[in-house]
């Protein structure tokens, strides 16, 4: 007997090392660039190209009328094995009507595995079937069939309606029993718990909610919830199960036959600025120069990049709204270019477009509810709630961070003009005159002596060498001067001190270049919205004479299940009696994704 | 097949492996794009201020180009990186590119620099640049400091220099000192006394391994005081 034991222990034991063996060599060093599945770009190793990402993008519900907000979630995944990733940082999404024309462009930062915005429905659109679509700048090098879709429906009250055609009834999937777990063919199961179905109006509800696995694990899921209208959800929505593992996609998401040329590189940062820059006179590229990125503004944020032999550039922009920005040659003898940037959007569209927008008739009467709603809405909202725009705010450090000195001009007498000033209150910078034209120069803060090269002169942020300009900028204008009176290395190249001249209005104080020059606004990140709803929880607002008639009781694309799987969420709801469906769906750090529906009366 | 389970396994890891190796490709590709020039080549140039034959402020005393730091979330090996331990700050120099046909010694934007690695006597040491509030009370301020242990709470050596004077001439006199930061609070360790107050929680069990170990905190070795707060993390997780 002893002898068996010990038999069946060297059994186990061998089975065990083995096991060991095999997934230690895995994780070698080198199994992977040995594979050829690996190496199959001119046996290039671990080639970047097989990296694939897809997307998955939600929204809170499926039909909306003119001059509402879709709010979206977007989830990041690893193509492969469809689990969260946040590799790429930055997220493009579009809203194509029928002929496949983009209506409204979003870039959004997403820094994590997930993130959300809300896109405003213009009164211009007509009504119809609209898709949006979802793609990071890595998956603009493949198939667009690849990327994330959602079909929404629009409802324009204003517009002619005639060309929207009508259906019948829909039989209706659900028949309005409430709907307490749902779970996946992944395995992902939530449990929605709460009081009951029936509320009044102006209700605190609160939700509980627990993600658990097949075996009653807890689960840290990150989820969203949307509670709307009943009538405004389709009767076969498509929900997160539906893309994460649809087999369609699947099939697309398979490493391509060809391998294309890098066209897009991923974003890691923040948007990548591509371009290229040619001479104007021959049209050839401007191969190995060094051109700087500066952005107009009090703060200086410049970039050097020293461009490829076919004239390219990338630089890397992380900031949000509308700037302003310029890009030129460091060598301002350097005059006859000009610069093509790449567009950030991508322009076809090789996948299906949203088809005819058909009204269900059985829901006509809820419909022009719900387009009632959203004008009493845009009427009673910018009294009721404060829902700005919560975008990041703009870095204003300047790239050379704290200067030796700052001038600041309200801090001294008012001279007559610049030249004095300099003169009279800025150390270590001096103003020159040869053939009729100014410079200026930098004393070395170490030794004292002058730099042999001029320094790098800024003006709101932006390299500009006409001096003579300069000091004409009127005393009332200028704010400060800057100075480092150090060499300073910017991306390998050497300035030999910095003056920054900056104004009030940051704006350049209307200097005009004596060459062309490209300056172009330039929209970065996209300001991102969140969701805001009234909170009744004391009598006086509960009793407010304020009207509320919100389509959307609810939207939260952040809720995140702990570590024992359990959350919850409170809501109230509004003045509109009726049928509203609560939605919630998610993803597990593992990819699994779950989906849950709960039908909620208002009396 | 006898062993389905081991060999979904091994697809399994091979598989994620493979999405690692290709997501690391794609970071290096992105990186020789977007910041193809020497990424350390970012700042102002760095000017000695002492005399280098009589005392630096500058670690490691040898100039070697053996230093890592990591950029980015990209990692840049054997470089010649010194540490001012007076003004704080990292110092590179190029020994690739001549400017005015000048060695150039820059000073890195701290901003830009998630860790380095010097190659101290002592072995590797990893620092990093750690942010407090400008306005708190306790007792540190924004800067690099060598990070010895990150468990339950931070063991940090802060690496100054005092400006002295002898025999008519400035010296740097190079120092250490050793804090531990838990649940937010700094304690500067001095002693057994700041060290049991740093670790309060669990100062009978700490004060008895410490007479265990026959560890005299005042002269303690760093590798010895990691282990009082290895042993104490352990105490947490138990």
């Amino acid at each position: 007997m002893k002898r068996l034991l010990h038999i069946g222990f060297i059994s186990v034991l061998y089975k065990a090392v083995c096991l060991l063996c095999l997934v230690l060599l895995c994780w070698m060093p080198g199994y992977s660039q040995d594979n050829p599945q690996n190496s199959h770009v001119d046996g290039q190793e671990n080639s970047p190209y097989d990296f694939r990402e897809s997307l998955y993008l939600q929204t809170d519900r499926d039909l909306y009328v003119v001059g509402e907000q879709v709010w979206m979630k977007v989830y990041k995944l690893d193509a492969l094995h469809k689990k969260p990733d946040d590799f790429s940082k930055v997220v493009y999404i579009e809203l194509l009507n029928q002929a496949g024309y983009p209506v409204n462009q979003l870039k959004l930062h997403i820094p994590d595995k997930s993130g959300s915005a809300g896109l405003t429905l213009s009164d211009t659109l007509s009504s119809g079937n609209y898709l949006l679509r979802a793609y990071t700048s890595w998956m603009k090098n493949y198939p667009a069939g690849d990327f994330a879709f959602r079909t929404i429906s629009v409802i324009n009250p204003f517009r002619n309606m005639e060309r929207i055609g009508v259906s019948g009834s829909v039989p209706d999937g659900e028949d309005g029993d409430t709907c307490h777990t749902g779970q996946t063919d992944s395995g992902l199961i939530l449990e929605l718990i709460s009081d009951s179905g029936m509320y009044g109006a102006r209700e605190g509800i609160r939700m509980n909610i627990r993600a658990t696995d097949s075996i009653g694990n807890p689960v840290e899921a990150d989820l969203s919830v949307s509670v709307s209208r009943s009538c405004l959800y389709n009767d076969h929505r498509a929900n997160i199960m539906d893309q994460v593992h649809s087999p369609g996609k699947e099939e697309h998401a398979l490493p391509p036959q060809h391998v294309p040329e890098l066209e897009y590189l991923p974003e890691l940062e923040g948007v990548v600025l591509s371009g290229t820059i040619l001479n104007s006179m021959s049209d050839k590229p401007l191969a190995n120069e060094e051109i700087i990125l500066s952005l107009v503004g009090k703060a200086a944020r410049c970039q050097v990049y020293r461009t490829k032999e076919k004239g390219n550039f990338y630089f890397n922009l992380d900031d949000s709204g509308v700037q302003e920005l310029v890009i030129q040659p460091a060598d301002s003898a350097v005059s006859n270019y000009f610069v093509e940037l790449e567009p950030d959007f991508h322009s076809g569209y090789d996948h299906p477009l949203p088809g005819p927008f058909y009204l269900d008739t059985s829901r006509l009467r809820a419909l022009n509810q719900s387009i009632i709603n959203m004008q009493v809405e845009n009427i009673y909202k910018p009294y009721r709630q404060t829902n700005r725009a919560g975008s990041p705010e703009i870095s204003e450090i300047d790239f050379y961070g704290e200067p030796e000195y700052n001038i600041q001009i309200s801090d001294y007498i008012l001279l007559k003009n610049i030249r004095e000033v300099i003169k009279e209150i800025v150390p270590m910078v001096s103003v020159r005159v040869k053939d009729g034209r100014s410079t200026l120069w930098v004393e070395n803060g170490v030794d004292g002596t002058h730099f042999e090269n001029k320094p790098l002169i800024l003006v709101d942020g932006v390299p500009f060498d006409d001096v003579d300009q300069i000091l004409n900028i009127s005393m009332a204008e200028l704010e400060r001067i800057e100075v480092i009176h150090l060499r300073y290395f910017l991306d390998g190249h050497m300035f030999e001190g910095i003056i920054h001249f900056v104004t009030k209005e940051g704006k350049m104080a209307g200097l005009e270049f004596d060459h062309a020059i490209f300056r172009q606004a330039y929209a970065a990140f996209s300001e991102i919205s969140s969701f805001r709803s009234p909170e009744y929880s004391s009598d006086s607002v509960k009793n407010s004479p304020l009207a509320d008639f919100r389509n959307t009781l609810y939207w939260n694309p952040a809720l995140r299940t702990g570590e024992d799987g359990k959350t919850s969420f409170e809501f109230y709801t509004s003045d509109m009696t009726g049928e509203y469906t609560l939605i919630v769906e998610g993803i597990s750090p593992d990819g699994k994704s779950c989906f849950i529906q709960k039908k909620l009366i208002v009396q | 097949m006898k062993y389905p389970g081991i060999l979904l396994l091994v697809l399994f890891s091979l598989s994620i492996r493979a999405q690692q190796d290709e997501q690391t490709a794609l970071q290096e590709l992105y990186q020789d794009i977007l910041h193809p020039s020497d990424v350390l080549m970012n700042g102002r140039e760095y000017n000695n201020y002492f005399q280098p034959r009589l005392s630096s402020p500058l670690i490691p005393k040898d100039q070697l180009p053996s230093a890592s730091v990591l950029i980015r979330g990209k990692q840049y090996q054997n470089v010649m990186l010194l540490y001012d331990t007076y003004k704080d700050l990292l110092v590179y120099y190029n020994l690739n590119t001549l400017y005015n046909n000048m060695l150039t010694v820059v000073i890195v934007n701290s901003n830009i620099v998630d860790e380095f690695t010097l190659q101290l006597p002592s072995g590797p040491t990893r620092f990093r640049y750690l942010t407090f509030p400008e306005n708190q009370e306790g007792l540190l301020s924004s800067g690099f400091y060598e990070i010895v242990s990150e468990g339950v709470c931070k063991f940090i050596i802060d690496h100054t220099a005092l400006k002295k004077t002898q025999d008519g001439r400035v010296v740097y006199q190079n120092i250490t000192v050793r804090y531990i930061i838990n649940s937010g609070t700094v304690y500067r360790i001095k002693g057994k006394k700041s060290l049991l107050e740093a670790l309060s929680d669990a100062a009978p069990e700490v004060n008895e391994y410490l007479k265990r170990k026959n560890i005299y905190v005042k002269t303690a070795e760093k590798e010895q005081l990691k282990g009082v707060l290895d042993y104490y993390t352990d105490l947490k997780h138990l």
